[in-house]
């Protein structure tokens, strides 16, 4: 992988692979997946559940062994050299996991002295998610999103470059999503690469500049955000002859089909060239209204193209 | 070192672990006062008080004139005494020392040994069996094995550094308060004016080292079979089944002495610096010289087979664990 991996790519994957054993055979997580994160920004890693996020991501940070492929962080391979990038490297994978009788302040510690780093940082750490206060408690005692803070504070301890983050925002309440966002987005201008998956795909829009999509441990599509989105744009259009306004778009690079008492019209094509195919045939609009899909939108036509599931191969001996 | 350093502060911090080295302390420290007050010297007012009772109970002065009557039926050869003041006066010492029952062991340190000695220095063991399973225990209840890493995926690294801090706790708990305890116990002996035998004070040294590697090895045991089942639950079902289920086993396997191969009797063999078991399956049949043939099951195990055995259960059970948590997924 040093070879091949790009300078200017903080997560790079090729050919990942992750098999699980069971009792019903071999459950393939992770098929043949190639991810590429580029330097800087937030990037979204969107996927069903099931679909292998937490696994790929589990791999890269030496949690989980893969079965093949290769794998590199800051373009060293991993996990062989998790050593030499892991001090740049904070994650939050799944739920928060500490120690329940220790507070939150001694969790902390714990992992700051391992690394040897000092224990001012703990309090800037406490400081910027907002568990001034509350450090001291033990930790059973927090709330699910005291918890959430709590570990995005100890992906700080180490001034990571990159953050990775899966589902952050659970559990949290509206303002402190609110508060997560913004901090993800403040991380993300300043120059670290966050890797963010979460299923509130509205978060990931707003926050994200790029993004990954995952189905079945296969990846669907990667890219900036604007163009995933701009890749199926469409129009909403109000005729009086539904079938006459058909057949003159039948002819130009239209997709159309029903939407309630409109018709949508998917294109590459500028609006202008709607009108004016419509107007060539003798059919005025009475409403005309860009669709510009949101994330969700993409992610649900891709991921349901996608058969649902997790893919299987072999059985049992 | 500094990873060595982190998982002392983790145990120092662990409630858990604090209890149960509490308890390394005070169960010995019961243990001492129960020897020290079994073994207590009667005061001259229990003497006193008791000989009393027994003189004025019906029946004792019947029993001094049979005494008196028949002397040798009574004294030992050595105390038969030659005038009939002192048979009187020997007679009656001995019948109230009969019927006032007052008679209790001196300490005595070799004897402390092979009972109490090897006792707390088991108890000890046992405790650091469940400080190691809990102390690791915790981290994978929890999940937060997988934060540690995150933090440093050396995971060779991190074993090294809980094994070592469990090891180093057994080995300071061990020594210390297996010197306290035998400090203590050798100080009232002094305050008693008992003596105490040649050679005693060294076995002492070497049982109280002993002792302490056992104590440590105990706490690797529980942290091993913990990250090998990853569950301190997990830990304390195999060692339930070991005892139960394992002792079954070892004595209906075709072996010749099934009793060598009990883990308490290595243990104690470890401990006692050698054990004697009698195995019934393969008895020593020698010439008493007059042509019978005279048959004994009577073994002895030595330390170092002990210590052998001991540590082929830890190396078997630790390289286990240390393969499986450098080679399994984390949860």
């Amino acid at each position: 992988m040093s070879s091949t991996a790009t300078a200017d790519l903080v997560i790079e994957t090729r050919g990942l692979r992750k098999e699980f054993q069971g009792r019903r055979g071999t459950r393939v997580a992770v098929h043949d997946l190639d991810l590429s994160v580029p330097r800087g920004g937030v990037h979204g890693f969107l996927g069903p559940n099931g679909s292998g996020k937490t696994t790929t991501i589990r791999m890269l940070l030496g949690l989980a062994r893969a079965t093949r492929g290769e794998m590199a962080l800051f373009g060293t391979p991993v996990p062989s050299g998790l050593p030499q990038v892991i001090d740049r490297v904070g994650a939050v994978v799944e739920m928060p996991k500490f120690l329940p009788h220790f507070t939150g302040r001694q969790n902390l510690t714990i992992l700051a002295r391992s690394k040897g780093i000092a224990p001012d940082r703990i309090d800037a750490a406490v400081d910027t998610v907002g568990l001034t206060g509350r450090d001291r408690d033990r930790y059973r005692a927090y709330s699910l999103g005291m918890k959430q803070r709590l570990a995005i504070a100890a992906t700080l301890l180490k001034d990571p470059q990159l953050l990775i983050l899966d589902e952050p925002t659970n559990g949290l309440d509206p303002a402190g999503i609110r508060e997560i966002r913004e901090t993800i987005r403040s991380l993300g201008e300043s120059g670290v690469t966050v890797l963010l998956s979460s299923h509130i795909l509205a978060e990931v829009q707003q926050v994200c500049t790029s993004a990954t999509i995952i189905g079945n441990g296969r990846l669907l599509a990667s890219g900036r955000v604007e163009d995933l989105l701009g890749a199926s744009t469409s129009y909403r259009i109000v005729v009086d002859d539904h079938d006459a306004a058909r057949r003159a778009l039948a002819e130009g690079p239209y997709d159309v089909r029903a939407d309630g008492t409109a018709l949508l019209v998917e294109t590459q094509a500028p609006a202008a060239e709607i009108t004016r195919t419509l107007g060539e045939a003798g059919i005025w609009l009475s409403e005309l209204t860009s669709v510009r899909p949101d994330l969700e939108t993409v992610f649900l036509e891709l991921t349901s193209q996608d058969t649902l599931g997790t893919a299987t191969v072999g059985e049992p001996a | 070192m500094r990873l060595l350093g982190v998982e002392l502060t983790r145990l120092r911090w662990r409630r858990a672990c604090l209890v149960l080295l509490a308890a390394s302390v005070l169960v010995p420290a019961v243990i001492w006062a129960g020897t020290l007050w079994g073994t207590r010297p009667y005061s001259d007012a229990e003497v006193q008080r008791a000989a009393e009772q027994a003189q004025g109970q019906p029946g004792f002065a019947r029993e001094v004139r049979h005494c008196e009557r028949k002397p040798e039926q009574f004294l030992p050869p050595d105390q038969l005494p030659v005038d009939e003041a002192q048979v009187a006066d020997r007679c009656e010492q001995l019948i109230t020392q009969w019927w006032t029952g007052l008679y209790r062991e001196p300490l005595d340190l070799r004897r402390e040994l092979d009972g109490s000695g090897t006792g707390i220095a088991v108890v000890m063991a046992g405790l650091l069996m469940l400080l190691g399973a809990t102390f690791v225990g915790a981290d994978w209840a929890s999940g937060s094995m997988s934060n540690q890493l995150l933090f440093e995926p050396r995971r060779l690294r991190v074993y090294a550094a809980k094994a070592g801090a469990v090891v180093v706790t057994g080995l300071l708990l061990g020594l210390t308060v297996g010197a306290a305890w035998w400090l203590g116990l050798a100080g009232v002996a002094g305050a008693r004016d008992l003596p105490v035998a040649d050679g005693v004070t060294g076995d002492i040294v070497w049982q109280v080292v002993r002792g302490a590697l056992l104590v440590a090895g105990a706490g690797l045991a529980g942290l091993a079979t913990t990250m090998l089942f990853r569950s301190t639950v997990a830990t304390l079902g195999i060692l339930f089944a070991v005892v139960v289920a394992g002792t079954f086993l070892i004595a209906v396997l075709p072996f010749e002495a099934p009793e060598r191969w009990m883990p308490h009797l290595n243990v104690a063999a470890w401990i006692g610096d050698g054990a004697t078991y009698w195995t019934d399956n393969a008895q020593t049949c020698v010439d008493d010289g007059t042509g019978v043939m005279v048959c004994s099951g009577e073994r002895v195990l030595t330390a170092g087979a002990g210590a052998t055995y001991l540590l082929s259960l830890l190396g078997l059970v630790a390289a286990g664990s240390l393969a499986t948590f450098t080679r399994r997924d984390i949860p």
